[in-house]
């Protein structure tokens, strides 16, 4: 594999650097190649750059690919409307080795092109499609509802850019799920729950199993806490305030995870900001550390590093009781 | 070496390659008279290729801009052009300003329909050997067996593949640019 060459065209950096990324990426190198990779990268910055980016255009390739293959959508609305001549049809792209998920969710893109007879027009997630996420989480996508997947280290934020989504939201409490609908955020950490698209800037929320937070823009801190059974609507409009129901006169969207900004916030009134949206609380032992000030910029569901800069800030101490954090003076 | 990098390529793809045309066609209207578009962009992606870490990044665009921002800045003191400083902040300031909702959700379409008419470029031994290594695990002699093709073919097709997403990210879209404004 040495027919890499190293010039600094940047049309031949960029043409080299995807031939690198589809090697590494299908481990199809020995070690030899990986050497030369290795070399090849240490030889100029600009190879380093497009590599990362050839591998970020592959990864997108792979995921566009799945997405269309695994919920496998109908190009044309007639194509669906006969769920076991769709289901023929996979089993033979896939030379005979017929997917359980793949049925499914043909069924149910059969199921909704019933119902729905006239979408348009066809997109890669137009029509109902189940597609399970890289956390293991499961989405259900139906009326035209389309997404937008970005799973971070501490974050998984989804953003419904239209129609309707369910979420099984696979269990980890160290990255909240976040899905954005609008300027409506509803995050849960391990449950069901579905999302509507409700014009430019609303969202509909309906809680099938555990609980979720739900929040319109920067005001996590106010957010409301929907348990299995419960609906949401928050339409905020842009130019109508008096919604009763939606908190309509915020300020642009925030990122994903909110910050609780303190600025001379006696720690008592910090605290209980916190405690209103995170089930981990925290207790303050002591009355005279409620009354230290605090300033800062906190990840609102961050409770355990606000607890800790509030112990160093009031000279105390944590302890645990439980799931709970509790702030007192040094003995 | 390759694994410590993946999950910055994961969030490559996910926040910063989509906006790419954007951040383009935003450079070249203010600075490309200045600076080299496609070195900057390369240099773009070489600072992010140094990151050990994205989680501290709330908004990947954002971060785009800004490293983008930094990199002209340094061409501009490099090239000792006066006066320089106080003239961008202001333009700067303009554009990092997140966009409202409705303009970043028609962003966010063009993105969509951008990767969409890729995908459907695609060739058919591509869209195989991706469901046939990701969906079901073959390695990449068993992938080229199983379509009867050499190896060879299977690499190729994948990199002209991954040339036609690269093209579409980057690719200007007019519309947009006349949309956004020269303001």
């Amino acid at each position: 594999m040495n027919d890499i060459s190293t010039s600094h065209d940047s049309h031949t950096v960029q043409q080299n650097a995807i031939h690198w990324a589809v090697r590494a990426a299908h481990n199809s190198m020995s070690a030899q190649d990986k050497d030369a990779l290795r070399n090849w990268l240490a030889a100029d910055t600009r190879h380093q750059g497009a590599y990362l980016r050839a591998k970020a255009g592959l990864k997108i390739m792979e995921r566009g690919v799945l997405a269309e293959e695994q919920g496998r959508i109908p190009q044309n609305d007639n194509d669906a409307t006969d769920p076991v001549t769709k289901d023929r049809r996979i089993i033979r792209r896939f030379g005979g080795v017929a997917l359980a998920s793949l049925a499914i969710a043909a069924c149910i893109a059969g199921l909704v092109t019933v119902t729905q007879p006239s979408l348009s027009p066809p997109m890669a997630q137009s029509l109902a499609a189940t597609q399970k996420l890289k956390d293991g989480s499961v989405v259900t996508l139906s009326h035209g509802a389309q997404i937008h997947v970005a799973m971070t280290g501490d974050t998984r934020k989804i953003t419904l850019l239209s129609g309707k989504a369910v979420f099984h939201v696979a269990k980890d409490t160290t990255r909240p799920f976040v899905v954005q609908s609008g300027a409506i955020y509803a995050q849960a950490t391990g449950t069901v729950y579905s999302v509507q698209r409700m014009g430019t800037l609303g969202g509909a929320v309906h809680v099938t199993e555990g609980s979720v937070l739900v929040w319109a823009r920067d005001e996590r801190e106010q957010a409301v806490l929907l348990h299995a059974g419960d609906r949401l609507t928050l339409d905020t409009q842009p130019n109508h305030s008096d919604n009763a129901q939606a908190q309509a006169s915020m300020p642009l969207p925030q990122p994903a995870v909110a910050k609780i900004s303190l600025d001379n916030v006696p720690l008592a009134q910090a605290v209980a900001r916190f405690n209103k949206v995170n089930s981990r609380q925290i207790i303050i032992s002591d009355p005279e550390i409620g009354e230290v000030e605090i300033v800062g910029l906190f990840n609102a569901n961050n409770p355990d590093r606000f607890a800790k800069s509030a112990a160093i800030l009031a000279g105390g101490e944590l302890s645990y009781e439980g799931r709970n954090i509790v702030i007192k003076l040094k003995k | 070496m390759d694994d410590e990098n993946d999950s910055i390529a994961e969030w490559v793809a996910d926040e910063i390659l989509p906006h790419e045309a954007y951040v383009r066609n935003w450079l070249a209207r203010r600075w490309g008279h200045l600076v080299d578009v496609e070195e900057v962009i390369q240099d773009a992606y070489y600072r992010i290729s140094g990151l050990s870490s994205v989680n501290h990044i709330s908004s990947g665009r954002a971060y785009f801009f800004k490293t983008v921002q930094s990199i002209v800045m340094d061409a501009m003191r490099h090239a000792k052009v006066a006066n320089i400083r106080g003239l961008t902040e202001i333009e700067w300031d303009y554009v990092i300003d997140d966009s409202p909702t409705p303009d970043r959700i028609a962003e966010g379409r063009q993105e969509l329909g951008r990767l969409q008419s890729a995908l459907a470029q695609l060739t058919h031994i591509s869209r195989q050997v991706i469901v046939l290594r990701r969906i079901h695990g073959l390695s990449q002699k068993e992938t080229a067996k199983h379509l009867g093709v050499s190896e060879h073919i299977v690499e190729n097709n994948l990199v002209r593949g991954v040339r036609k997403i690269l093209t579409a990210m980057q690719e200007e879209d007019n519309k947009a640019l006349e949309e956004s404004g020269g303001k």
